[in-house]
């Protein structure tokens, strides 16, 4: 037990802070009269009067969730079989680099632009190398998690392709994998001073029966700069939903009924409910919110899906890799669960 | 010991290439007559007038001595203690970054130089 919650906790150190620590105005930025970056403007141009993307940028939540009628049956077994063990297999909870995963256009980037390459620096310490220079791209490179980039102009829009990741990483937070064959395109075009779209297409046949995508919409954070937020803990030694169910314990109906009810908290920084419910003879969580339709988000790794909790004590259950304590007294029903989540515990009281 | 060799094998897997992939020209670098880049010309300089130091670089690990008598006590006291601890204890063995290790220095980088920032790009991470 100790073992697990402590397990649990070892990645406490991945989650990044939250605010900048430094506010120092940029130099050949237009400004308003007030001296605020004029983020309406239009985008800045290089010396080769193609539009120059360097800066910080930080783009919100970023979600690729292709239509499981799109992906190869393989591929979408694995995908199964990676939410099953979802905190450990997931290349960002390894403390690994993210390679062409979607989910991780998200969040803080710095881009690096000189008229040979394009570099993109992640806040967590990876980066990628865009080569600028004409050439083609390799048609076998040498397998990487970030894989080789090959970019060039049309108009005012870069076009940057990519192939050469590793079989490690996925395309997208729910276990999305690809083969040798996989090529990423992405369309870069900066609107303005403010603002940079990415539109985002993977192509594998091997993988996916058409190619998929997103687009994603990166912000210019002017005149800050960019914290690292680099994974300390990794997930490796943590266990997994199958592992758990290898060590479930059993626990009468009546137990779990007790812990039957809705129960409220707050996760990043927002009120989340909980909904736990008997499903036959398993106890399952929800976190309640807007279900997306599609069955790739099924296991319950999103809101208004479903988690089974495998019980590994009387009132500690595991679920995706996360721990969930429920509060109990002498009788009557758990008064909140402790979600024990990536970035420490979290209470939940209950609500009815 | 089955523990132990499990940890030095997964630590293997963060040990760069020693190899580079891929021989291509370089444009914009000078070049002797027979075409192969000149090394001992002068330095490049951007357009401010000043050395650009923007390119592929690799040189061979320092190996720096720290003079004991340099040292404040509780120093050398940590420095035995990690020595004892050593491939659990290292930061790349950890997988996590390796800040100003002076070991460090050695290596692959490429460095990118624009006119607000110079990017110093380790093979396992970049220093900005």
């Amino acid at each position: 037990m100790r073992l697990f919650l402590a397990a649990l906790a070892l990645i406490v150190g991945t989650m990044p802070a939250a605010a900048q620590w430094l506010d120092r105005p940029w130099p050949g930025i237009p400004r308003t009269a007030d001296g605020k970056p004029n983020l309406a403007a239009p985008a800045l141009r290089g010396p080769d009067g193609k539009p120059d993307l360097t800066g910080v940028w930080n783009a919100g939540q970023t979600l690729g969730r292709p239509e499981p009628s799109d992906l190869q049956p393989w591929v979408l077994e694995l995908a199964r079989k990676h939410q099953q063990e979802y905190h450990r297999s997931r290349p960002y909870y390894q403390c690994r680099p993210s390679g062409p995963e979607a989910e991780r256009y998200g969040g803080w980037k710095r881009i690096l632009q000189t008229p040979a390459v394009i570099a993109i620096l992640n806040d967590d310490l990876t980066y990628r190398v865009i080569h600028m220079d004409g050439r083609q791209l390799e048609a076998e490179p040498a397998s990487s998690w970030t894989g080789y980039s090959v970019g060039r102009w049309e108009g005012d829009t870069l076009v940057v392709e990519s192939n050469g990741y590793n079989e490690k990483v996925w395309t997208s937070r729910y276990g999305v994998s690809h083969t040798d064959a996989l090529r990423v395109i992405e369309r870069y075009r900066r609107t303005n001073v403010g603002q940079l779209q990415v539109e985002v297409s993977y192509v594998d046949p091997g993988a996916y029966v058409k190619p998929w995508g997103f687009t994603a919409t990166m912000r210019l954070a002017a005149d800050t700069e960019m914290l690292e937020a680099v994974c300390e803990r990794s997930s490796e030694h943590w266990g997994s939903l199958s592992d758990a169910a290898g060590a479930a314990v059993t626990v009468p109906r009546d137990v779990l009924a007790r812990y039957v009810g809705v129960y409220k908290g707050i996760y990043g920084g927002r009120e989340r409910t909980y909904e736990v419910s008997l499903s036959g003879s398993d106890l399952v969580a929800t976190i309640v919110g807007p279900a997306i339709e599609g069955g790739l988000g099924a296991a319950g790794l999103e809101d208004g899906t479903p988690r089974p909790l495998v019980p590994i004590s009387q009132t500690v259950f595991e679920g995706l890799g996360l721990g969930y304590q429920f509060e109990v007294g002498e009788k009557g029903p758990a008064t909140a669960v402790i979600v024990i989540h990536i970035s420490g515990p979290y209470r939940y009281a209950r609500q009815k | 010991m089955r523990l132990c060799l499990a940890v030095l094998v997964l630590v293997a897997g963060t040990t760069p290439a020693a190899a580079q992939w891929l021989d291509r020209p370089w444009p914009g670098i000078p070049r002797t007559t027979d075409g192969k880049p000149n090394l001992t010309a002068p330095a490049p300089r951007g357009p401010d007038g000043r050395p650009d130091l923007t390119g592929v670089w690799n040189g061979a690990t320092p190996d720096p001595v720290l003079d004991a008598a340099n040292a404040q006590p509780w120093v050398n006291d940590l420095v035995r203690q990690r020595g004892q601890d050593y491939h659990r204890g290292r930061p790349s063995f950890q997988c996590r970054p390796s800040g100003l290790e002076s070991d460090e220095f050695g290596g692959w980088k490429r460095i990118l130089q624009t006119p607000t920032t110079l990017v110093i790009l380790d093979v396992t991470s970049p220093i900005a």
